[in-house]
């Protein structure tokens, strides 16, 4: 009983003090500098629509800071807002004209060393980088559209940039022509969903040192490589759409050192290479689908004990390549569409299996000029004999049990 | 005249250059990322010609102490100076400060400087230590 009033009391006070906090609404940059030095915590500083020219902001109060419809802050070059203290909140701001430093991540706002601030509903255009995260715990980064100007590579920043911040929600938000969409270093225990990265000029998603993360229901197009995960540990990644990241160096997904991950459920559409695998261990590869890429996997052989099945490889120029005579992978239960064999019992896996390794991959991988001869009938001659006889290719990198229907 | 070929094709074929980095195209030898910063790109140069090229000094070093390349084939190494982006130096005569305010592409903390005196004045602001070449390398050695 005596629990219950405490309660009803608590709440009481949260209420009343709710009515203590202030709301201020501002009209320039003047009245904005004003509000924000007589702030207190808890309070809320409204933005009247217009163009407000702010630059090098710190807000070291525990504040809101929202705009109304049309609220524009310009940068004028420099970095904007600094926010130094937690459980700050920035919603429905324009920002835009962050310069370009090559000392300096100039960035429209940073959060540095401080915990649970919210991002949301922010349009970006033109910002070097647009939301940078230091040492910052618990950060929400939501509903925001980024829109870089860069065609250049060195003058291009990060859309999201995150730096040693753990337990970070990354959703819904739009990330275009920056350098990476969304990037990771040294970020643990995050989730990445749901959000749409295009024609960045490298990664739309990249890890790096970030180890138990989870992405999904993401897509990436366009880029340079749709996500690079390199030297992180147990990454989960499920029903992304890695689509038209085509052209020379590109990719849809990028491993490189990593261990202990799972990828289920992506669709890999159109990539140059659809996943290409450097150094990685004990991934766990299923019901993926493939479709009309170049090379649909390629595995290095200093990768293995990964498990690849139940994916649905479809109308792939390469469906499977491998350096080195070895392979110490798992590959069974997959549907090929190139596969030419039969199933007489009719229990829906094919008599004979199939060897995804063609020998002409491997003649490619030593010389790239031949992929002229790619539709030749000497090649189609070669891979049957290889088929046949494999001398070449791994003996041992072949699905015993392929699909006759795709999963 | 002949000779005078020979002598020609001589001299065009032996002298290593290095090769400008195209940042945004060009991939790094050891972590295959594409070069993006150019305040971080390095390059090695083999007595042969060839050029390789990383998107950090501590992919060049790394690089450079694991097997995949031998010091005596080694005609040069170029790195680039935090404070002039874009412009390759030879990493020997540079100064290096690792600390852990100023990231570094793959994750080492470390940048490198033409002048000690560059270096000095990050270090000021953000701390850290100095090395020169042959410090760094141990340094790597030690902590790999």
């Amino acid at each position: 009983m005596i629990r219950v009033i405490v309660y009803i009391i608590t709440i009481c006070l949260g209420l009343l003090s709710n009515g203590v906090f202030a709301t201020v609404t501002v009209k320039n940059a003047v009245s904005f500098s004003t509000a924000l030095q007589n702030s207190n915590d808890g309070d809320s500083i409204i933005l009247k629509k217009g163009v407000y020219q702010l630059s090098n902001i710190n807000i070291t109060k525990s504040i809101s800071i929202i705009g109304e419809d049309g609220t524009i802050i310009d940068g004028g070059g420099d970095a904007i807002f600094v926010l130094s203290a937690p459980n700050i909140l920035i919603e429905s701001i324009s920002f835009r004209n962050v310069g370009v430093s090559y000392i300096q991540e100039l960035s429209a706002i940073r959060i540095l060393k401080t915990k649970n601030c919210c991002i949301s509903n922010n349009k970006f255009v033109n910002c070097f980088f647009a939301i940078y995260v230091e040492r910052s715990d618990s950060c929400t980064i939501t509903n925001n559209t980024i829109h870089g100007e860069s065609s250049t590579e060195a003058s291009s920043g990060n859309a999201i940039h995150l730096w040693y911040s753990n337990y970070a929600i990354i959703k819904n938000n739009y990330t275009r022509s920056h350098r990476d969409g969304v990037y990771l270093e040294f970020v643990t225990h995050s989730i990445i969903e749901n959000n749409i990265s295009e024609k960045n000029l490298r990664y739309g998603l990249h890890f790096m040192f970030s180890h138990d993360n989870v992405y999904r229901y993401n897509e990436f197009r366009n880029n340079s490589a749709g996500v690079a995960v390199m030297y992180s540990e147990n990454v989960t990644m499920i029903a992304n759409k890695f689509i038209d990241n085509w052209g020379s160096n590109c990719y849809g997904l990028l491993l490189k050192d990593i261990r202990r991950s799972t990828l289920t459920q992506n669709e890999f559409i159109r990539n140059t290479v659809g996943i290409h695998l450097d150094n990685a261990l004990d991934l766990q590869i299923d019901s993926n689908q493939f479709t009309d890429n170049g090379w649909a996997v390629r595995i290095m052989s200093n990768s293995y004990d990964n498990q690849i099945s139940y994916n649905n490889f479809i109308d792939n120029t390469f469906e499977f390549t491998t350096t080195g005579k070895h392979n110490i992978n798992q590959v069974d239960n997959n549907y090929w569409s190139s596969y030419s064999g039969y199933d007489i019992n009719k229990d829906g896996i094919g008599d004979i299996p199939h060897r995804p390794v063609s020998l002409f991959s491997y003649i490619i991988s030593t010389s790239q000029a031949s992929i002229i001869l790619l539709r030749s009938l000497f090649i189609e001659l070669l891979n049957f004999a290889e088929r046949v006889v494999p001398v070449f290719t791994p003996e041992t990198l072949s699905d015993k049990s392929p699909l006759i229907k795709p999963v | 005249m002949r000779k005078l070929i020979a002598i020609l094709l001589i001299i065009c074929s032996c002298s290593p250059a290095s090769e400008p980095i195209k940042y945004g195209t060009d991939e790094c030898k050891l972590c295959n990322m594409l070069i993006m910063d150019s305040r971080f790109g390095s390059e090695a140069v083999t007595k042969k010609g060839k050029v390789f090229k990383f998107d950090s000094i501590e992919c060049l070093v790394h690089y450079y102490l694991s097997d995949n390349i031998s010091e005596s084939e080694i005609s040069m190494l170029l790195i680039t100076s935090y404070t002039n982006p874009n412009i390759l130096i030879n990493a020997y005569d540079g100064f290096y400060l690792i600390s852990k305010s100023m990231p570094s592409p793959m994750g080492e903390f470390l940048n490198g400087f033409s002048s000690k005196e560059d270096a000095i004045k990050f270090q000021v602001e953000q701390g850290g230590d100095i090395y020169n070449w042959e410090e760094l390398l141990n340094y790597f050695k030690v902590n790999r």
